[in-house]
């Protein structure tokens, strides 16, 4: 028996429960996105350019009304979700904490992490609200807010990683909340997410906000780190039930 | 020596900061290659804007991380096999090779935006400031790495998970360094 | 002291370091060539930097006592990416 795990799940089914949640709201997240942000809201692929004028964003925007409104239905969806996923992450680092520790700096992490995820939302979804009554810049601003939002938050989203993997990598050896090479895994997700600090000096090109490099591999390695860390908080949450 | 029996062989480090390291080559190797096409589409302007860049900053901060290096493994290597006294002095040199390249590259910027050349200024400069400056967070995030190594390497005992510690932190630093090698080829060289 | 293996007074880490040296002043060297041919001092550069990779790889990150399968995995990199920019930089 092992004193360090605060508690031993096989016989707390209420925290299991509350684990697998966690981690098919992370599910439920990337589908959400895929639907409101991919299929409909024309977030990624971008239907916008941070070098189109703002006539350009209105009349592109305007085609496109209905479904991106519907879409940031399903964004907003989406993003509420990243706080059940965050804080399920943060539970089971609790297990391993006799006082709690990394699982509150996870926490605080989680809060600002969804809180800016849903401002996302709510740009996106202002961005169609009325287009032909707003002066034309500022419906290009709404969008440049919504991935301004999504994208310069690099030390928050990249920071939540860390603390994920920090609280793995100073967990006693072999008793790891997560396993080491989820670890990696967050650290590696920071460099991905490091280029979308670069959108602040390019309207064009690669590392705009709609480019390659700081648009869809940031918003593709998020998703892709939801879906791994999920799949193993519902994995950890079936083990232990054995 | 058919009796005698090899050391078996032994993942450095361990098998996760090898991942790192491939996930790391995988983002560069992207980078890599935009600035050869970029040297290939654009040649005129990558060479003329190339000889605009001061050979002997990246030169100073080619010698500086080799040798950073080369302090890191032999630290490690001492410290693994249990000799020489004062480790720790093997990783605080090489965290003064990588404070030295951060205030280099600090330098070395300010010249070129004084000069005039921003990111903006053409597609060669956006990566010589996009990729550097990614690299130099690397170097950033290898420097507080070292004086993390600094201090494991001080405990009175190192015991296995010391010692993987310290190989994998210094993985990271080659991984600093081998970047900085192709970088530099790419950007200062061709 | 030191019971490391020494080939003509340096040991083994410290000959890497003075091979990458080396290397480095020898492809700035290479730089200065009025290259009529520059596809040749392309080629050197990129190689140069290859094997400079190659030793740090080996050598400072201990890939010659790695699982065959890890140092080859480096190796492949290594010589893929070379190729890779290099078709890119010379074939026109």
């Amino acid at each position: 028996m092992d004193s360090k795990i605060q508690s031993s799940p096989s016989s707390d089914g209420f925290f299991r429960s509350a684990l697998a949640f966690s981690g098919y709201t992370g599910y439920a997240a990337i589908i959400l996105f895929i639907i409101g942000g991919v299929w409909l809201g024309g977030m990624l692929p971008p239907l916008l350019n941070a070098s189109d004028s703002p006539a350009q964003a209105v009349a592109k925007v305007s085609d496109n009304l209905f479904a991106i409104q519907i879409g940031s239905i399903f964004l907003i969806a989406s993003f509420a979700l990243f706080g059940s996923f965050g804080a399920g992450m943060a539970m089971q680092v609790r297990r391993y904490e006799t006082t709690p520790g990394w699982s509150y700096i996870q926490l605080i992490f989680t809060a600002a992490g969804t809180t800016l995820a849903l401002l996302v939302a709510f740009a996106w979804a202002l961005m169609v609200f009325r287009p032909e009554t707003y002066h034309p810049s500022i419906v290009l601003m709404w969008a440049d807010l919504a991935y301004f939002i999504a994208l310069f938050s690099v030390p928050v989203f990249g920071g939540w990683c860390v603390m994920v993997a920090l609280s793995i990598f100073f967990a006693e050896e072999g008793n790891e909340p997560f396993p080491r090479w989820a670890g990696y895994l967050n650290l590696w997700m920071v460099l991905l997410f490091a280029p979308g600090q670069m959108i602040m000096f390019f309207k064009e090109g690669p590392f705009a906000w709609h480019g390659l490099i700081a648009m869809y591999l940031p918003f593709i390695a998020f998703f892709i780190w939801i879906g791994v860390m999920s799949h193993l908080m519902i994995k950890i949450a079936k083990e232990e039930s054995k | 020596m058919s009796g005698a029996s090899r050391p078996r062989a032994q993942v450095p480090g361990e098998i996760g900061i090898w991942a790192f390291v491939a996930g790391d080559l995988l983002v560069f190797s992207v980078f890599f290659i935009l600035i050869a096409l970029g040297q290939r589409e654009m040649t005129d302007v990558f060479s003329t804007s190339r000889e605009s860049l001061n050979l002997y900053f990246g030169l100073c901060n080619t010698l500086l991380l080799l040798t950073g290096s080369w302090f890191v493994a032999i630290g490690v290597e001492r410290c693994r096999d249990g000799q020489g006294s004062d480790n720790a002095r093997w990783f605080k040199l090489a965290t003064g090779c990588g404070l030295v390249f951060v205030i280099n590259k600090i330098f070395e910027w300010e010249a070129k935006i004084g000069a005039g050349f921003t990111p903006l200024t053409n597609d060669f400069f956006m990566y010589f400031f996009i990729f550097t400056g990614i690299h130099l967070l690397h170097v950033v995030v290898g420097v507080v790495v070292l004086i993390f190594l600094c201090k494991v390497s001080q405990r009175p005992t190192l015991n296995s998970r010391d010692i993987r510690t310290l190989e994998s932190g210094g993985i990271f630093w080659h991984l600093v360094d081998l970047l900085w090698i192709m970088l530099f080829a790419l950007l200062y060289l061709l | 002291m030191s019971n490391y293996k020494t080939y003509f007074g340096f040991s083994t880490m410290t000959w890497a370091w003075l091979f990458l040296v080396g290397t480095t002043l020898l492809a700035w060297w290479f730089g200065f060539i009025d290259a009529e041919n520059m596809h040749l001092a392309t080629t050197g550069v990129i190689i140069a930097g290859a094997a400079k990779i190659w030793i740090i790889g080996y050598q400072f990150m201990e890939l010659h006592r790695a699982p065959s399968i890890l140092y080859y995995s480096f190796l492949s990199w290594t010589v893929g990416i070379a190729i890779v920019l290099l078709t890119i930089l010379t074939i026109s």
